[in-house]
């Protein structure tokens, strides 16, 4: 039976506090090799007991975590159950339960009766299915409980996985967007776990070996680098390949485990070609024998193994003393991840070198600090410094990024601009806001069930002519009475517009200028030709004097009846799909905004 | 900068240091007298944009909008009454300000035409001006 280390007991106690009192998601960080395992099976095993034997899912990406998560909770002295298909077993038999969320996605009706709790490890993760399986389980137990665990709780892009830091700061926009967790509860960093002997310490080690260039990589817009500039980078370069690795093996004289994080699987065996043959092995996504790998590199028969984004993740060895990155990693959560693979404690294991080859560390920890990575959301709008704007209604204090138009202003405690004389600045919306904070980001615990709301207050905000109720300046719909929010005439103006912008919409419009020209088509034909200016584009037309057939014949007709003795009042027209505009009618009532509201 | 003798000056004229940029004594005049006369003055006190700095392409902005009757060096705060308030506000250390080209012919034109034409160091010299312009009475029929 494991005893947990005090600042595991501390998470536990900060996560059963806030279950206790609310329904909303928490989340735990703590650093890779914190334990989390040991943190996830103590709560599921109290989630079980005090909600009077209900069922508890756990979920990990991987088989490997499932496996190890599972592990740790029967060392607890309770009985589990393992739900997926990679780990060969699909059993709900006991209360609590180790899954991954494609297989359990794939069979959500046996999760949805009974159970009180999910935990989610690897939370940073959060996948569609992972969300389908908490909306699923959810929707069968309003009061279900969701816990994550992360070592890393950030992404690319969207930032902080959560909005509350455990202080009960708030993580503003330019950090997180529309997080999943509410809370992060209790917060253990490597740094500390380290200082507190509970991991190994990492030393960044240089070598004389040249790094690849990853200036040129580019960044997809899904966040990946092009495939492309990664093989130019990392791949065909045997001879730089070669002396890196001899380095690293130089390097690792001493060590008993080297894992080398290759960038492509040809990166991959290029790397292995370099090392020594008996000593090595690879693992990519494809190896049938990963386990059979990992186990003789366990027993430390293999020194040596490479691998490309498989060992990134959940993956514990604790022998391992030398991390070789060879690839170039876009996110400072995969970085943490791939360093945390040797933190572990070992029996003589005094440090864990970290040899970075693909200038990584320069990118995300600029000031060297492995543990103090630049963590950021997108950019929305421009401006700088911060503004603090203190709620008139809940008292919450914000952190909102300056208006670049506020630049010079005194503030006040709200945030609003001030003029010299100490006053708010007035605008036609109320006072005048330093900063682009819209809505308060305090949270006020309300209903039965200790769930949070945001605090409804708002710098800027349209009032609902309907029902008086504040709403945000862009919204188009009133959040309480559903009450459209534009002015009906602006829409009409804007849809009118809309529909004028259209040539393939059937339209009349009035005639500012008209001039025709007899000319020959290219087939020798005489055609005139009608140059057309309305209010809302030129066009021109083109009609047959001589035409023998139907159409053409009353296409002229009409054209020359009513161009004869000068221009049109209107021309109704459409552009059709042979880029030729065709005339319908003449001097037909022009189009108005009245006539579409009508 | 230097001040023409034909034109009053409200604010003072000795400090020098930090102070506050244009626009926001701009903003906070107009802020003032919108808050404390705002059936009257308030309703009727406006700043006309000037052209600024423009660049190639909107060269013929400018023209157009000149040709709309933007006015080259017209002052910062113009209420419309008898006599009308035009002034042009400059930072309060005015040392840290320049003239534009046209503003001081402007203002010269101005209280020619009997207008209150004045220059203001930051928005406390406008409120000053502002409220000698109010105290010398006005024409209201």
């Amino acid at each position: 039976m494991f005893k947990p280390r005090a600042y595991q007991q501390a998470a536990i106690d900060a996560a059963i506090a806030e279950l206790r009192q609310s329904i909303d998601p928490i989340l735990i960080e703590a650093a890779t090799g914190a334990g989390k395992s040991l943190l996830i099976a103590y709560l599921a095993e109290w989630l079980h007991t005090v909600s009077g034997g209900k069922k508890v899912l756990c979920l990990a990406p991987q088989r490997e975590l499932v496996l190890q998560n599972a592990a740790k909770y029967k060392a607890l002295g309770a009985p589990c159950s393992i739900f997926s298909a990679s780990a060969g077993a699909k059993s709900t038999r006991h209360p609590v339960i180790f899954g991954t969320p494609g297989t359990v996605k794939g069979a959500i009706s046996r999760f949805t009766k009974d159970y009180c709790a999910v935990v989610i490890d690897e939370a940073h993760g959060l996948t569609p299915t992972i969300l389908a399986i908490v909306e699923a389980m959810r929707n069968a137990n309003p009061r279900l409980r969701i816990i994550g665990t992360s070592a890393t709780p950030f992404r690319m892009g969207t930032g902080y996985i959560y909005r509350l830091r455990p202080n009960g700061k708030a993580n503003g926009d330019d950090t997180c967007r529309d997080p999943f967790f509410l809370k992060c509860v209790y917060q253990i960093g490597a740094r500390e776990l380290i200082d507190q002997g509970f991991l190994t310490r990492p030393v960044v080690v240089s070598t004389n070996a040249e790094s690849y260039d990853t200036s040129n990589l580019r960044l997809k817009p899904n966040g990946k680098f092009d495939a492309h500039d990664v093989d130019q980078a990392f791949v065909g370069h045997g001879r730089k390949t070669a002396a890196i690795v001899a380095s690293v093996v130089a390097e690792s004289r001493d060590a008993k485990g080297v894992v080398f994080f290759a960038a492509t699987v040809q990166h991959a065996q290029e790397i292995l070609a370099s090392l020594p043959p008996s000593m090595s092995a690879i693992i990519t996504g494809e190896t049938k024998s990963r386990d059979a790998i990992l186990k003789r590199f366990d027993r430390q028969e293999i020194k040596y193994l490479v691998n490309v984004g498989v060992l990134t993740t959940g993956w514990d060895c604790a022998h391992v003393d030398v991390v070789a990155i060879l690839r170039k990693t876009e996110s400072v959560g995969l970085l943490q991840q791939i360093i945390g693979r040797g933190l572990r404690l070992h029996s003589g294991k005094t440090e864990i070198r970290v040899m970075d080859f693909g200038s990584n560390i320069e990118d995300h920890c600029p000031d060297g600090d492995l543990f103090a990575p630049i963590v950021r959301a997108k950019a929305s709008k421009e401006g700088g410094g911060v503004v603090e704007a203190h709620c008139a209604s809940c008292g919450y204090v914000n952190e909102f990024t300056r208006h670049k138009d506020a630049e010079g202003y005194e503030v006040d405690k709200e945030g609003y601009c001030l003029d010299v004389f100490g006053e708010r600045v007035v605008t036609d919306y109320g006072p005048m806001p330093a900063h682009y904070g819209r809505r308060c980001f305090g949270l006020v615990r309300t209903g039965a069930n200790g769930e949070h709301e945001r605090c409804n207050h708002r710098w800027t905000s349209k009032e609902c002519e309907a029902c008086g109720s504040e709403n945000d300046i862009a919204a188009r719909y009133c959040t309480t009475c559903k009450a459209e929010l534009i002015d009906p005439a602006a829409k009409l103006q804007l849809e009118f517009q809309a529909q004028k912008s259209d040539p393939y919409a059937p339209q009349t419009d009035a005639v500012l200028s008209m001039s025709r020209k007899d000319s020959v088509s290219q087939r020798g034909n005489a055609v005139v030709r009608a140059d057309w200016v309305t209010p809302y584009r030129r066009f021109t037309t083109w009609h047959q004097p001589e035409a023998t057939f139907a159409k053409a014949q009353r296409d002229w007709e009409r054209f020359d009846e009513a161009t004869r003795h000068g221009q049109p009042e209107t021309i109704s027209y459409v552009k059709e799909m042979n880029g030729f505009f065709r005339v319908l009618a003449f001097n037909e009532p022009a189009d108005t905004v009245q006539e579409m509201a009508a | 900068m230097k001040f023409p003798p034909w034109l009053p000056v409200y604010g003072d004229q000795s400090f020098r240091g930090k102070c506050f940029l244009e626009h926001i004594e701009q903003t906070s005049i107009i802020n003032r007298i919108r808050r404390e006369h705002p059936d009257t003055w308030g309703r009727l006190v406006l700043h006309p944009r000037n052209e600024g700095l423009k660049q190639g392409g909107q060269f013929s902005t400018v023209v157009k909008h000149k040709a709309e009757g933007m006015a080259v060096g017209a002052s910062d705060v113009v209420i419309p009454a008898s006599p009308s308030f035009v002034c042009e506000i400059k930072r309060t250390d005015h040392t840290q300000s320049h003239w534009e080209e046209g503003q001081l012919e402007y203002l010269q034109a101005a209280q020619d035409a009997g207008a209150f034409a004045c220059v203001a160091l930051g928005a406390v010299g406008a409120w000053g001006a502002f409220e000698t312009w109010l105290s010398q009475g006005l024409d209201v029929g």
